[in-house]
């Protein structure tokens, strides 16, 4: 589980301030943008950039025995997880 | 113990087109450390890899214990593997990548006590040496709870001392583990293995005696363990001056030396600045030397031909030596560009055009040569030239432009990938090498020069049947031989007998041999020796201020400072001192011939017109006295060009000058001249 979350911490250094900077240009729909960068292009562009930069350092991973779906797929999930949270703080009522 | 099997089997891969694994078949231990060997780009990370299971195969099979496992990596128990490249996380501190990596405790805290990791806990991974650095790595793999570890180029780019540390990790390891590991230190790889394969053209070999087959194979060359070097021999430069090169034809600029013009057939400016390199950097080294004699035979003999066509060198030549301005690399902006030559042609297009559909082809063409140049029977040399074109090839953008057809919208990307990148320029120079290889066999072949036996003997032995001069129509060819108890050679003759082409015949003779080139002789067999030094054409210096006899008074001083310096030298000296009066002459030239003759490991040819000094030198060891024959047919003087035992007295100066009709002229001329008359 600790290496799910640090290869899930590595991708949101971009995924992090690239959905900061959809959410700002989204206006008064700093959320919406910010959270659907999140779940999109944001990860997805967080994936490309370590798939292209970083490809020695999934052998870190492997060598857990984790795969790449199997990481993928708990990034989407923690990802989810923390829109849903998001969304249950500011709009929950 | 019991011990666990890894068995891999019908491993096949094939990348665009090539095989890189073909039915690769290996089994590894625990307790054992199975080493693989192989050339860059050879396949050994890819089947680390294929084995891991993060690499596709083709085909393979894969068994633990006899159960086939697809992903081995997946679940982490069965495989670990060390990348070539580093693979820890770089903003994170050490002991959080340790705790996170090693779930066992006990394990974690070995790995924390260790020497290294201990000083560097609290500090990221990016403040570790490289050094300290794989043997972290290394250090994390084998703590990792599996049985079988993959390492690829552990010892690669670190100093000695984390080599040793990490060949102790793996032989610790070893104990619970099966190792397979891969390193272009083959010297490392093989302390530390208990089994060794050799991965070659896609096919792993087992390999049973690396001493011999690691040769055998051309992995290492010859002579790395059966000759008893430590390391490959350096390429060692033979020490010559361009006295001696002006002596033997071939002049302080190659271009114009009637000897380079022999081997200069190819015709094109790339090849011809290759031969000239080649031709300027003779050699001591008695490996390198058997190396290219080896490639030029093989070549020769198999009739490999680097079979370019003249005209397409020279398009892509002018094309990579022209100014025109890179084109932009968009590949809309392409099609427009050839659209546009369409409709008003421009030679700048035409002629980057050109070029590149000529360098594609000749990509081709080099690509095809590699299996030739690789084939059974290959030399060491032309095995190091196929890897060269091999990797080459394989680097970013050449192979795309392999894999692709010609394409007007590439044309961008392509002008700047040729003209940008050095991998053009590499694989050309490889061209231009075989070409020359092949251009001296054929013209080897065309005059019957021979290819010479090296000596590995501490005596200095030259000796050459059947030696002729290359650039005389017709040569009578001799048989000589120099040694060191017989190290002086006093060479005399009458004028015109053949001495000075002699000598200038036997110094190509060396020379040529210590460029690795086939010789004029029918035979020949020769000790490496460290220089060469003749005196045959020597003038006197305006520029210096020397008269002729200080010329030739300063050679001899050179020639001692050459011989001082290098030892094992052979030096050639024609009609010394003849710069001065002829008792002055004689005198100096017994003293200087005396000295010479007592000098050990070098081998000298004096010639001479003084034969009255021969008495005074008999006596002495280490001489040998040689003459050319000379007679009179019908009052004029008959050379039969062949060098006998013996002094020779013969006087043919007066024949010579009655033969020409000398004396008539000046008669002639001088009763012209006489108001008397």
């Amino acid at each position: 589980m600790k290496a799910i979350l640090l290869y899930y911490l590595e991708l949101s250094l971009i995924n992090v301030p690239f959905s900061l900077l959809m959410g700002w240009l989204a206006g008064d729909q700093f959320l919406k943008g910010f959270s659907l960068s999140f779940l999109t292009g944001g990860m997805l562009l967080a994936v490309y950039f370590f798939e292209t930069n970083q490809q020695a350092k999934y052998f870190f991973y492997f060598n857990k025995g984790l795969s790449k779906p199997v990481l993928w797929l708990a990034v989407i999930v923690l990802n989810a997880l923390l829109i849903f949270t998001l969304y249950t703080a500011f709009h929950g009522n | 113990m019991e011990t666990d099997e890894l068995e891999v089997s019908g491993i096949t891969k094939m990348f665009r087109h090539r095989s890189v694994l073909s039915d690769v078949y290996m089994k590894c231990r625990t307790t054992e450390v199975t080493g693989i060997l192989g050339r860059n780009g050879s396949g050994k990370s890819t089947l680390l890899q294929i084995i891991f299971g993060t690499v596709p195969a083709d085909e393979k099979r894969v068994l633990i214990n006899g159960k086939m496992i697809s992903k081995p990596y997946v679940g982490g128990n069965s495989l670990a593997y060390l990348p070539q490249n580093g693979f820890l996380p770089n903003y994170i501190r050490v002991k959080n990548i340790v705790k996170i990596f090693i779930a066992d405790k006990a394990r974690r805290q070995n790995v924390m006590d260790d020497e290294v990791v201990s000083r560097h806990l609290n500090n990221p991974i990016t403040a570790l040496s490289g050094g300290e650095r794989r043997s972290l790595e290394v250090l994390l793999i084998i703590n990792l709870p599996v049985k079988f570890v993959l390492l690829d180029e552990p010892f690669s780019g670190i100093e000695p001392l984390y080599k040793e540390k990490i060949g102790t990790l793996i032989q610790a390891g070893k104990k619970e583990k099966g190792f397979l590991i891969t390193d272009h230190d083959y010297r490392c790889i093989i302390n530390n293995s208990s089994q060794l394969y050799l991965l070659d053209q896609g096919v792993l070999r087992k390999i049973h005696n690396h001493q011999t087959e690691l040769e055998a194979f051309n992995y290492v060359p010859k002579g790395t363990f059966t000759g008893g070097k430590g390391t490959p021999a350096e390429h060692i430069p033979f020490d010559t001056d361009r006295q001696t090169l002006k002596d033997l034809d071939m002049v302080e600029n190659f271009h114009e030396g009637a000897l380079f013009r022999l081997f200069d057939i190819s015709g094109t400016p790339g090849p011809r600045q290759k031969l000239a390199e080649i031709f300027k950097s003779p050699l001591r080294d008695i490996q390198a030397l058997e190396a290219r004699r080896d490639a030029i035979k093989y070549i020769h003999e198999q009739g490999i031909n680097p079979g370019i066509e003249k005209k397409q060198i020279v398009a892509i030549e002018y094309y990579l030596d022209s100014n025109i301005g890179l084109f932009n690399r968009n590949p809309f902006i392409s099609i427009v560009q050839r659209l546009k030559y369409y409709f008003s042609p421009s030679s700048e297009y035409y002629t980057v055009e050109t070029g590149i559909r000529n360098i594609i082809r000749f990509l081709k063409h080099m690509e095809s040569l590699v299996p030739k140049l690789h084939a059974v029977g290959t030399t060491f040399y032309l095995t190091e030239l196929s890897y060269k074109i091999q990797d080459t090839l394989s680097q970013d953008g050449i192979r795309e432009v392999l894999d692709k057809e010609e394409s007007f919208s590439l044309i961008g990307k392509m002008d700047h990938l040729f003209r940008k990148s050095p991998h053009l320029k590499i694989l050309l120079n490889i061209y231009y090498e075989l070409d020359v290889l092949e251009a001296i066999g054929k013209t080897a072949n065309h005059h019957g020069f021979t290819y010479p036996v090296y000596l590995r003997s501490e005596e200095a032995i030259v000796q050459i049947q059947g030696l002729f001069h290359p650039l005389v129509k017709e040569a009578v060819p001799n048989n000589f031989s120099l040694q060191s108890n017989n190290s002086l050679c006093f060479l005399t003759g009458a004028n015109m007998s053949g001495k000075s082409t002699f000598l200038k015949s036997f110094g190509i003779a060396v020379y040529l041999a210590h460029l690795g080139f086939p010789v004029p002789a029918a035979t020949m067999n020769t000790t490496v020796f460290h220089g060469l030094r003749t005196t045959i054409n020597l003038s006197d210096n305006i520029t210096l201020g020397y008269s002729h006899f200080y010329s030739e008074v300063m050679r001899i001083k050179e020639i001692a400072y050459s011989i001082r310096k290098n030892q094992k030298m052979i030096v050639v000296l024609d009609e010394l001192f003849k710069g001065t009066n002829v008792k002055d002459a004689a005198e100096v030239s017994l003293m200087v011939t005396k000295v010479l003759s007592k000098v050990p490991q070098s081998l000298f040819i004096v010639s001479t017109h003084h034969v009255e000094i021969s008495e005074k030198l008999k006596d002495l060891p280490n001489i040998c006295f040689k003459h050319f024959a000379y007679r009179v047919e019908n009052d004029m003087p008959a050379y039969t060009y062949k060098i006998l035992d013996g002094v020779s007295n013969d006087r043919a100066g007066l024949l010579i000058l009655k033969k020409e009709g000398i004396m008539e002229l000046l008669s002639l001329a001088a009763s012209s001249h006489n108001p008397q008359t």
